[in-house]
């Protein structure tokens, strides 16, 4: 079978997207204003859609694509509405501009926040389109009907490249009717990736692969610790390797976002990385080289003693536990995680006078704009910021301390630079997911009957990162996971303190709501048997009859936690799973349900455990009701990688810091999960409501306690502390 | 200088011998399908091949190559005509970020070189040098055993 070479969408790489939106600035500000400087031979009636005389339907994409498939979705949404073919369209990566809206590409929100407003860029250039037809052909619009790039009436067919310059002459409609969903054609239907040719060919370009004229490739040897100083390095050993160009030492700027370092400037990535090892830098380690993970742990024990600031309290928790007739109690650990993507951080950058230009591998555009905008001492209107596909980023590269390094390197250098991050680099200088320590507790009658919630988590704050100073875990951390805990407990408490850093702390896939689902799905299955229940069975009741959780910071909020949907994913995993069939000897269903990013995900994990204390994850059903779904392929995908994602954290996930630098630093002591580890997955879609929520994130929280109650079902070994790895099983 | 045979053709590079052939690829000969991501060995993003045989290029030096045909993934298909295992992989609709998949491709093309049936096992054994962070190791073997399928009829 032949499949030929840009058969399928045509995509436009970095030069061409630079090309044509060089030339396109002042385009409208959407939504529905009409741009000011519109070319005559363009129909552009917002920033996502335009179309040429010569037919060509070219829409901009304002997202990244990092593998959860928003460029694709992205454009689906458009023409859906546009009514073109995904096969006939021509897409370009948007450049950072506040134009567009928001473009970080983060926090699963890529459809969510996308659904109506790329709809209705896309309606309105359908709407235009076909008022010009009818004017063409003096018929009511009303009469007439559009498909695959044409307007139709009758027999007549204008294609859009035919009316491009009458449409563009009509007024934008602000509020442009949209489609009945039952009349979708795209929306829905399974779609492969815009850029799969490219990636399979070896042609696409990510931010490690940007070249340019005369370009200098940099490697930086960072701070062990964040805040730490140089004190000397040996510049001439590393310009004595052959290649190398420069040796250039960088401050940490004043945010915390980028750390003390010295780059090596070479022709070539090699030559940069012999020149850094020769470098022999002195480093005064600074005033956070003091947290050692073997002996922090204390600290975290010493503050989840002590009262925390309570974020939700039901009843009187006091109360019940004072007349309780047995109280339950865990404490549930997880280490420090890394994002470990497999494209290390990368960016270009180019300064010219007070002028620069950045290619990035980047999740967040706009926030590269202003660091970079910030660091070179420029407006931000000077810098502009090309997104190049990302190798992965699960967070990390939201954040652009790789972009600043590369801009100040090319102002400084006067020459383009592209700094490239080792796997070393992005394991030990990143932001990564909280350490935690949680405890729990339970309140039961003479019954058995379940009468107080109490929840106290502990983990440095993400704003630890950033505000400079010891940071509480914030409301948004604590809506995740911890104060959606939906189960009716007459009596709940729960509570958040944090601990300081030594290390900077980011988001990681599904960020707070990894810890707080393994603790909260763990402890409700210690319950569960505690009491004598089934787990899945005492998890239903607990959830009792549907209710909605509205959001006290947004009681108006189209997603609200809807109780009823949660149970409808449980009881379609448990089903999927067979739940409550007689398992082999060491072999166990583990069960585990979560509400995040606003959907809602459940799982059953079959696993085995040999008397050896070999782990085998068997099977994983997935239940996920994220709303109407675009991309069922990618909600597949997404499921899958999620799993995969939630079993590297909890068998392997572990990063450790001695006198505040981190210890690991590449795949050999931070394992992920390979290819023999990967279990059969089903998954069930269940399509409630008219919004979509998140799909990127929500799979990754109920999988670690899955497999962890799965593995008490098999051998009655209860775990409180990730990773699995290091822990005897047998 | 370094005479290198490429996908079928004859490059000079001027490097040091002790580069890994990886960057010598990448950023001397400008294929830059070749990805690193961990320089150790550990990964398999690297993978080419030598005489077929897949190795690890970034620890590959290039002074060792020699005379073997270095093959990347630039050099799989015939002009527009994709490889086999690329058609299966793009059928599959096997990537998610994609950053990876240069690498299993090539693994994958030597797996089916010499075993152009693999069972599941052998599948993992031959892959399992190569990781995927976005998690397709379904599509991957979804994809090798329709390689295979095609292979075979």
């Amino acid at each position: 079978m032949k499949v030929s070479r840009r058969s399928f969408v045509q995509t436009t790489g970095l030069a061409g997207s630079a090309l044509i939106l060089g030339v396109r600035s002042g385009r409208a500000a959407f939504p529905g204003v009409r741009g000011e400087a519109a070319d005559a031979q363009f129909f552009e009636p917002n920033v996502f859609v335009a179309i040429g005389e010569d037919g060509v339907v070219q829409l901009t994409v304002h997202r990244t694509e990092m593998g959860q498939g928003g460029k694709t979705a992205c454009c689906m949404l458009l023409s859906e509405e546009l009514d073109v073919d995904l096969a006939d369209v021509k897409v370009v990566q948007a450049l950072a501009d506040p134009k567009y809206g928001r473009q970080a590409t983060s926090g699963s929100t890529t459809v969510r926040l996308n659904w109506v407003p790329l709809r209705q860029a896309g309606a309105a250039a359908r709407q235009m389109l076909v008022e010009a037809a009818a004017r063409r052909w003096s018929v009511l619009a009303a009469d007439c009907r559009t498909e695959s790039g044409a307007v139709l009436h009758g027999s007549d067919r204008l294609t859009y490249g035919e009316l491009a310059a009458e449409a563009a002459e009509l007024p934008v409609p602000a509020r442009p009717p949209l489609k009945d969903p039952a009349d979708f054609k795209l929306i829905g239907t399974p779609q492969r990736l815009l850029d799969t040719e490219d990636i399979v060919r070896g042609e696409a370009t990510y931010g490690y692969d940007v070249e340019l004229p005369d370009l200098l490739i940099a490697s930086v040897e960072r701070s062990p610790v964040p805040k730490g100083a140089v004190q000397s390095f040996d510049a001439d050993a590393a310009l004595a390797v052959r290649d190398v160009v420069d040796v250039v030492e960088l401050e940490a700027n004043s945010t915390g976002l980028t750390n003390a370092g010295v780059a090596v400037l070479a022709t070539n990535t090699w030559a940069a990385m012999q020149g850094r090892a020769a470098l022999g830098i002195e480093w005064e380690p600074g005033p956070l080289a003091t947290e050692t993970s073997s002996e922090w742990r204390g600290e975290f024990e010493r503050v989840a003693s002590l009262p925390g600031r309570v974020a939700r309290a039901e009843g009187d928790f006091d109360a019940a536990e004072a007349a309780a007739d047995r109280v339950i109690e865990a404490t549930y650990h997880a280490p420090y995680a890394v994002h470990a993507m497999m494209e290390p951080p990368a960016c270009t950058a180019q300064v010219e006078g007070d002028r620069c230009e950045v290619w990035s591998a980047t999740q967040g555009p706009q926030w590269t704009v202003r660091e970079v905008a910030g660091a070179l001492g420029v407006p931000n209107e000077n810098v502009k910021v090309h997104v190049t596909l990302v190798g992965g980023g699960f967070g990390r590269k939201s954040k652009p301390d790789y972009a600043v390094e590369a801009a100040l390197l090319a102002q400084k250098t006067g020459r383009p630079v592209k700094v490239l991050w080792t796997r070393e680099d992005e394991i030990r200088h990143g932001f990564y997911r909280a350490e935690s320590y949680q405890v729990l507790r339970a309140t039961l009658d003479a019954e058995g009957t379940p009468t107080g919630w109490f929840h106290r988590t502990v983990f440095p704050g993400i704003g630890w990162s950033f505000l400079n100073r010891r940071s509480p875990p914030s409301e948004g951390e604590l809506t995740q996971g911890l104060t959606t805990m939906p189960y009716r407990f007459p009596n709940i408490r729960l509570e958040a303190a944090g601990v300081p850093s030594s290390v900077r702390v980011g988001w990681l896939r599904s960020v707070c709501n990894t810890f707080h689902a393994q603790a909260i799905q763990g402890f409700m299955d210690e319950l569960a048997h505690e009491v004598g229940r089934d787990p899945f069975e005492f998890q239903m009741d607990m959830l009792g009859a549907r209710r909605i959780l509205e959001r006290e910071d947004d009681p108006n909020s189209p997603y609200p936690f809807d109780t009823g949907r949660l149970r409808a994913v449980g009881e379609a995993a448990a089903e999927m799973a067979g739940w409550g069939r007689q398992m082999p000897e060491r072999r166990g269903l583990g069960f585990a349900m979560h509400f995040s990013f606003f959907s809602y995900a459940a799982m059953v994990a079959d696993v085995s455990v040999s008397d050896a204390g070999e782990l085998t994850v068997h099977q994983v059903d997935v239940a996920i009701d994220c709303g109407p779904v675009v991309n069922p392929d990618a909600v597949e995908a997404q499921m899958q990688g999620a799993v995969a994602m939630g079993l590297s954290l909890a068998k392997y996930g572990k990063i450790t810091l001695r006198e505040g630098a981190v210890e690991q630093g590449n795949f050999n002591d931070y394992p992920v999960v390979r290819m023999e580890e990967m279990p059969r997955i089903n998954l069930r879609i269940i399509q409630t409501g008219t919004v979509p929520t998140g799909i990127g994130e929500p799979g990754v929280p109920p999988t670690m306690p899955a497999v962890t109650n799965a593995i008490f079902a098999a051998t009655g070994k209860r775990i409180h502390n990730l990773p699995l790895e290091g822990q005897d099983l047998g | 200088m370094i005479t290198l045979l490429v996908n079928g053709e004859r490059r000079t590079v001027d490097a040091d011998p002790a580069m890994p052939l990886l960057w010598a690829l990448r950023d001397l000969l400008g294929l830059k399908g070749t990805k690193y991501g961990c320089g150790a060995g550990l990964c398999g993003s690297c993978t080419v091949h030598l005489d077929g045989e897949p190795v690890r290029s970034c620890l590959t030096t290039v002074g060792s190559v020699g005379r073997k045909a270095v093959t990347t993934i630039e050099g799989l298909a015939s002009g527009d005509e994709m490889h086999p295992v690329q058609i299966a992989w793009f059928e599959a609709n096997t990537p998610q970020c994609g950053y990876c998949h240069p690498g299993q491709i090539m693994s994958a093309v030597a797996l089916l070189e010499r075993t152009p049936n693999p069972t599941d096992d052998e599948i993992d054994a031959a892959m399992s040098g190569n990781i995927c962070r976005c998690g397709t190791y379904l599509g991957i073997r979804e994809a090798i055993r329709l390689a295979a399928q095609g292979s075979t009829s």
